[in-house]
């Protein structure tokens, strides 16, 4: 079982594209470890280890194009190795979705970036879907209800 | 003053510069700009499948060490010009991180083109990797990227990665486009829509025709039927 604690999505410029917070943390809190993690993970070498000891928790990174994932996990709760399959789950998703996902498609469709990660996950942090093609059904047919509000505003 | 102006720095000095056949490759590649002989080329627009930003291109050269031409951009004198810069792209030779160290990057993009060929992948990646934990948005490419078009991370090399970089900047004179990331249901939002013109335009001869004139109301219902039937495919 999984229970993340947040996943970020950072550029190689240090830049935030995505954050979701599963664990309640104040402001403060959350900019602070937006900055600790931030300098801590870009400065890593390509062969060092994607897990590491943060505070009263561990890390778990990956790293693809110019993108950071990010998640905090609870070390006697989560499975690093299982937090990293979660990340490519994720990653497979949006680049099925988009067709290979760049950061300018994050950018410009940060909702449905948040979409496709609030399918995959839950909002306490665990693993609320894990096919890819059952995520991507989801999103489809969010987008078709969206296209038929679309066409019921014009049609009234 | 909006930031639409993009400064292309290129270091001529003789010992370690870059030629003039390089900076037309360059221009051309990153900029699609034509003539490299100009310094200033008004009315560029940099396009992405988001939006469209139009941008002044400026062109400098420089024969002295980059210090002091960094020295000079961060004077006084030069503050009206970076309030109204969007990027900086340095051009030249060899990777100098004490140089890089002195450019403003605050609200622009900033990009190092290596000309010289002389880093490797590897060192490319630790230098971007210091610059972005000292907070520079600066980033380090390599013009004459060889081999494979990515990176171990699947990241873009080379010129296509300064595009990228160029790409994510929040352009403030950008203007968007209507995309739609999901091809399917972009193109059902289009077939909808001509269906729906379609549908609106029928409604509306329907109600200029005459209350009396049934066979014609019957005529307009089978053709606007037949043109559904035939948009849908079916």
């Amino acid at each position: 079982m999984s229970h993340l604690k947040y996943m970020l999505l950072v550029s190689r410029q240090a830049k935030v594209r995505l954050m979701q917070w599963y664990t309640p943390l104040t402001p403060k809190e959350k900019t602070k470890i937006i900055n600790d993690l931030m300098p801590m993970i870009l400065g890593r070498k390509s062969k060092m280890c994607n897990i590491l000891e943060y505070g009263n928790h561990r890390v778990v990174y990956r790293r693809y194009a110019s993108l950071y994932f990010i998640c905090g996990v609870t070390p006697e709760e989560d499975n690093e190795l299982l937090t990293l399959e979660i990340i490519h789950r994720y990653v497979e998703s949006m680049d099925t979705y988009f067709g290979n996902v760049c950061e300018l498609d994050i950018i410009f469709n940060f909702s449905k970036a948040y979409d496709i990660l609030n399918e995959l996950i839950m909002c306490d942090g665990s693993i609320a879907e894990s096919s890819k093609k059952e995520i991507l059904n989801n999103i489809k047919a969010m987008d078709d209800i969206e296209g038929n509000n679309h066409l019921d505003r014009v049609l009234s | 003053m909006t930031r639409d102006k993009v400064l292309v720095l290129v270091d001529r000095d003789e010992a370690h510069g870059v030629s003039q056949e390089t900076q037309t490759r360059l221009l051309s590649e990153l900029f699609s700009l034509s003539d490299a002989s100009q310094s200033i080329v008004h009315g560029n627009t940099w396009r992405t499948k988001y939006y469209d930003a139009p941008y002044d291109l400026y062109i400098d050269t420089h024969a002295g060490t980059l210090q002091e031409w960094l020295g000079e951009f961060n004077g006084e004198q030069c503050r009206e010009l970076r309030d109204a810069l969007a990027g900086v792209v340095l051009v030249g030779g060899s990777w100098d991180a004490s140089a890089a160290a002195t450019l403003p990057t605050e609200d622009m993009f900033a990009l190092w083109i290596d000309c010289t060929g002389e880093l490797n992948e590897t060192e490319i990646d630790e230098a971007n990797a210091m610059l972005s934990t000292s907070g520079s948005a600066l980033e380090v490419v390599q013009l004459t990227a060889e081999g494979s078009e990515t990176n171990e991370f699947g990241e873009a090399v080379g010129l296509a990665r300064a595009r990228e970089v160029i790409d994510t900047h929040p352009w403030q004179g950008m203007v968007r486009r209507d995309s739609n990331p999901s091809s399917t249901s972009h193109d059902r939002n289009e077939d909808i829509g001509a269906l729906v013109s379609l549908l609106n335009e029928a409604r509306q001869r329907y109600a200029s025709l005459e209350a009396s004139d049934s066979r014609e109301a019957r005529e307009l219902a089978e053709a606007t039927a037949e043109e559904i039937s035939r948009k849908l495919g079916l």
